[in-house]
C-alpha cells in the first residue's frame, strides 16, 4: 500500500503522541461524596495537574487515539498496490535507417529481454531516431513502473551522431536512471551521385574528397546548383523524390561567417555569406557561429528543396578539411538517407548511459490517483467520526457520588 | 431501627424525668407545677383568711398558737403536652452506613417521648422532610411510643425539611422538641422558633451532628451537599483544618443565637449514648437570657 500524501499521517501520529502525554499530565478530579455540610469546606482548586505513570482513562485515549490515527490516514489516501517484480526492462530496438542488419538488431533486443520485459522497435529515418525510442522508453516506463520495483533501459542501436538531434539529450534526461548501450553495426555511409561541379569550382574538391562520386548511370539523387534560382525542372526533380540543392558561389557574398554547423558537422571558416532565408516553410539546417541559420530545407513533394548561405572560400585548405568533408556529405544528402555513420563521442555517450542507478518504479508511476474517496478512505472516516462520537459519549457519564 | 435498641434506651431512661422549664398552663393533672394553687399536699405559703375561702383551708393549729385565722395554699401540677419534631431531611442520612445522624435522631426523639410520657404527659411525633407530612397525634395512651417507632422505622431521610413552614403549625403546643441537624433554613427556623417561645411554647432544640462531620472525613473527595448538589467543594487534607475551624465556628454562633431567642439548646454527637444525651436534654433548665 502507498499513500498519496503521506504527510497527513506523520501529523497524525505527532497529535496521537501528544494525546497520549496529555493523558499522563491528566489533572485528576477527586472521587465526589455526598457531605451534608460541604459549604464549611474552603474553596481550593477542584483539579491538580500531576505526572502519573499510568494513562488515565485508558478507555478514553484508545477512543481518541483511534479518532486521530483513523482520521489522519484517510487523509493520507492510502492506495493498494499491485505486487511489484524487482525490476522491469525496457528494450529500445533500433531498426531505422541507420542499421546495417535489421535481423540482427533484432536478435540483440530479444536476448536482452525477459518475462514481463518490454521490446520498443523504433523505425524511421536515422536522424531523430535515438529521440523517438527514448521517448517511447519514457512512455512505457510510465506504464511500467507501478509493476517494477526499478526500470532499466537497454538501448539497440548504431549510435551514430547522425541520430543525435537536438532533442535526444532532454529526452534522456527524463529517464532518471543508467541505461544499457548495446551497439550494432551502422549502415555504411553512402555519397549519393551529385551533378559534376566546374574544375575551378572549390566545392568540387570538397564533394571529392567527401567521397561523392560522379552519377554513372540513371539520374542522381542530389542535384546541386551553384547559380540561382532552382528552375521549375529542379523543382519536379525534388517532387519526385530528389534533393535540389542551390549552393550558390560566393561572388554575390555579402557578410561572412566564422564558422559553420550542423547537426553532426562543424566547419571552421571565415567563410563568405550570402542572402537571408529563403521564407515559407523552409527550416534552418546549419547556422553560424552566431547562431543565424545559413542553410535551409523546405520538404517538396517526395523530396526537398535545400538553400545554403555559404560557400567554399576559393582560397586556403578548407576544402581539405574534415569538418568542411562532412558538412559537406551532410548538406548534400538525400532527403531520407543515411548520412553519417561516424559514432557518437564520448560525452555524449556517456550522456546516453547515465548514472549507476536505475530508476525508480515508484517514481516512474504516471497513474494519476483515484478522484473521490476509496472504500478504504470511507471506511477510515467513518470510524473516525464513529470514534468522535464515542469520545462525546464517553465523556458525558458522569460518575455518581457516593456518600 | 433496631427495636431491641429502643428496648435499652428505655431501659437507660427509667426515673428521668423532664420538668418543664416554665410553669405549665392549667390543663390536665400532671407532673409539670402549674399556675394554679390547687389542694395538693405540697405545702407552699399561708394567706390570712379572706371572705370566700374554703373554711377546710383554715389552719386550726395556727389559730390556735397564734388566734388569727389564716389559710393554707399549696401548688397544683398540669400536664405538659410534648411534640417531638424530627427532621427527616437528605442531610440527616449521613454517612449512608449505618445512617449516623438519623439513628441517633430516632434514638433522641423516642428517648425524649419516652420521658414525657413516663410522666403522664400526652406526645406526638411530626417528621419534616422525606416527601411525605406524616405525624403522630399527641396522646398520652399507652401504644403512642410504639407507633411513634413504627413511623420513624418507615422514613429513609431524603428532600428537603423546611422546618419554618412546619413550626407555626405548633403554636398552640406546650412543648416542642425539634430534633435536626439544622443545615437546614437555619435562621428561619430560629425565628418560628423564637415566635414559639413568645406565645408560650417550650422549645427545645438538639442539635444532630455526625463524628465525621465535626472531623472531617480521611483523603481527598469531592463534597457534594445532598440536598443542595450545587454546592461542591474540594475537600483535602490540606483544608481539613480550616473546614473543621469553620464548622466548629458555626456551631458554637448557632448554639448562641439558639439560646438568645430562648430555647434550650443541646448539641448531641452522632457517637453519644442516646440515654445520655436525652438526660442532659432533659436537664436543661430555664435559659439564662430570659
Amino acid at each position: 500500500m502507498r499513500l498519496l500524501a503521506p504527510g497527513y499521517l506523520v501529523a497524525a501520529a505527532a497529535t496521537a503522541m501528544a494525546v497520549t502525554l496529555l493523558h499522563f499530565l491528566s489533572r485528576r478530579r477527586p472521587r465526589p461524596r455526598l457531605f451534608p455540610t460541604a459549604r464549611f469546606v474552603p474553596m481550593a482548586a477542584s483539579q491538580a495537574s500531576a505526572l502519573t505513570r499510568r494513562p488515565s482513562d485508558l478507555v478514553l485515549l484508545l477512543i481518541r487515539l483511534t479518532a486521530v490515527l483513523a482520521s489522519g490516514l484517510a487523509l493520507a489516501r492510502p492506495m493498494a498496490e499491485t505486487p511489484r517484480r524487482t525490476t522491469v526492462r525496457v528494450v529500445v530496438a533500433d531498426l531505422s535507417a541507420a542499421v546495417a542488419d535489421s535481423a540482427a538488431a533484432r536478435e540483440a533486443a530479444a536476448a536482452l529481454a525477459g518475462d514481463g520485459d518490454t521490446v520498443i522497435f523504433v523505425r524511421g529515418p536515422e536522424r531523430g531516431a535515438l529521440s523517438a525510442g527514448l521517448a517511447a522508453a519514457v512512455r512505457a516506463a510510465l506504464r511500467l513502473g507501478a509493476r517494477a520495483e526499478s526500470l532499466e533501459l537497454a538501448l539497440v542501436s548504431p549510435l551514430t551522431e547522425a541520430q543525435w538531434d537536438e532533442a535526444t539529450a532532454a529526452i534522456r534526461a527524463l529517464w532518471r536512471g543508467r541505461a544499457l548501450l548495446v551497439r550494432t553495426r551502422p549502415a555504411p555511409a553512402t555519397r549519393y551521385p551529385v551533378e559534376p561541379l566546374a574544375a575551378a569550382d572549390p566545392l568540387r574538391t570538397t564533394i571529392a574528397l567527401a567521397g561523392f562520386p560522379a552519377p554513372r548511370s540513371g539520374a542522381p539523387l542530389v542535384r546541386l546548383r551553384r547559380s540561382g534560382p532552382l528552375s521549375h525542372d529542379d523543382s519536379a526533380f525534388a517532387s519526385s523524390g530528389g534533393t535540389a540543392v542551390l549552393w550558390p558561389r560566393s561572388t554575390a557574398a555579402t557578410d561572412s561567417a566564422d564558422a559553420v554547423y550542423s547537426a553532426g558537422a562543424a566547419a571552421v571558416g571565415p567563410f563568405p555569406a550570402l542572402a537571408a532565408a529563403p521564407g515559407g516553410d523552409a527550416r534552418g539546417i546549419a547556422w553560424t557561429n552566431r547562431g543565424i541559420p545559413i542553410a535551409w530545407e523546405s520538404s517538396y513533394g517526395s523530396g526537398c528543396l535545400r538553400v545554403i548561405g555559404f560557400d567554399v572560400p576559393a582560397s586556403g585548405d578548407h576544402a581539405l578539411r574534415t569538418g568542411m568533408r562532412r558538412m559537406a556529405a551532410r548538406l548534400l544528402a538525400p532527403c531520407n538517407a543515411a548520412r553519417n555513420p561516424e559514432p557518437l563521442d564520448t560525452a555524449r555517450l556517456a550522456a546516453l548511459a547515465g548514472g549507476p542507478s536505475l530508476w525508480s518504479g515508484r517514481d516512474a508511476t504516471f497513474a494519476a490517483p483515484p478522484r473521490g474517496a476509496t472504500p478504504l478512505v470511507v471506511a477510515l472516516l467513518a470510524l473516525a467520526f464513529a470514534s468522535l462520537a464515542a469520545e462525546w459519549w464517553w465523556r458525558r457519564r458522569e460518575p455518581e457520588p457516593a456518600a | 431501627m433496631d427495636t431491641a435498641a429502643y428496648g435499652n434506651l428505655l431501659d437507660s431512661l427509667r426515673g428521668v424525668t423532664w420538668p418543664s422549664r416554665r410553669v405549665a398552663l392549667a390543663g390536665m393533672a400532671g407532673s409539670h407545677l402549674s399556675k394554679l394553687r390547687g389542694m395538693s399536699a405540697e405545702f407552699t405559703e399561708y394567706r390570712p383568711y379572706r371572705q370566700g375561702d374554703d373554711p377546710r383551708r383554715i389552719d386550726w393549729k395556727l389559730l390556735a398558737r397564734s388566734d388569727r385565722f389564716f389559710v393554707r395554699l399549696t401548688s397544683d401540677r398540669a400536664a405538659l403536652g410534648t411534640v417531638v419534631v424530627v427532621d427527616a431531611s437528605a442531610s440527616m442520612g449521613f454517612p449512608e452506613s449505618g445512617l449516623g445522624k438519623w439513628s441517633q435522631a430516632c434514638l433522641v426523639a423516642l428517648g425524649l417521648a419516652a420521658v414525657a410520657h413516663a410522666s403522664g404527659d400526652p406526645v406526638g411525633l411530626v417528621l419534616a422532610g422525606a416527601g411525605t407530612a406524616r405525624a403522630v397525634r399527641m396522646r398520652s395512651r399507652r401504644g403512642v411510643l410504639g407507633e411513634m417507632a413504627r413511623v420513624l422505622a418507615s422514613i429513609q431521610p431524603s428532600g428537603e425539611a423546611a422546618l419554618a413552614r412546619l413550626l407555626p403549625a405548633l403554636a398552640r403546643t406546650p412543648r416542642v422538641a425539634l430534633v435536626s441537624d439544622l443545615l437546614d433554613d437555619e435562621e428561619a427556623t430560629r425565628g418560628e422558633a423564637r415566635r414559639l417561645e413568645v406565645s408560650g411554647t417550650e422549645v427545645h432544640v438538639v442539635h444532630i451532628v455526625a463524628r465525621e462531620e465535626a472531623e472531617g472525613l480521611p483523603g481527598g473527595f469531592l463534597a457534594v451537599d445532598p440536598e443542595r448538589p450545587q454546592v461542591r467543594r474540594t475537600f483535602s487534607e490540606a483544608g481539613r483544618t480550616a473546614y473543621v475551624e469553620s464548622f466548629a465556628s458555626w456551631r458554637l454562633s448557632t448554639a448562641r443565637a439558639w439560646r438568645a431567642s430562648g430555647a434550650a439548646y443541646t448539641e448531641v454527637m452522632s457517637d453519644e449514648p442516646a440515654h445520655r444525651a436525652v438526660r442532659r436534654v432533659c436537664s436543661q433548665r430555664r435559659s439564662p437570657h430570659r
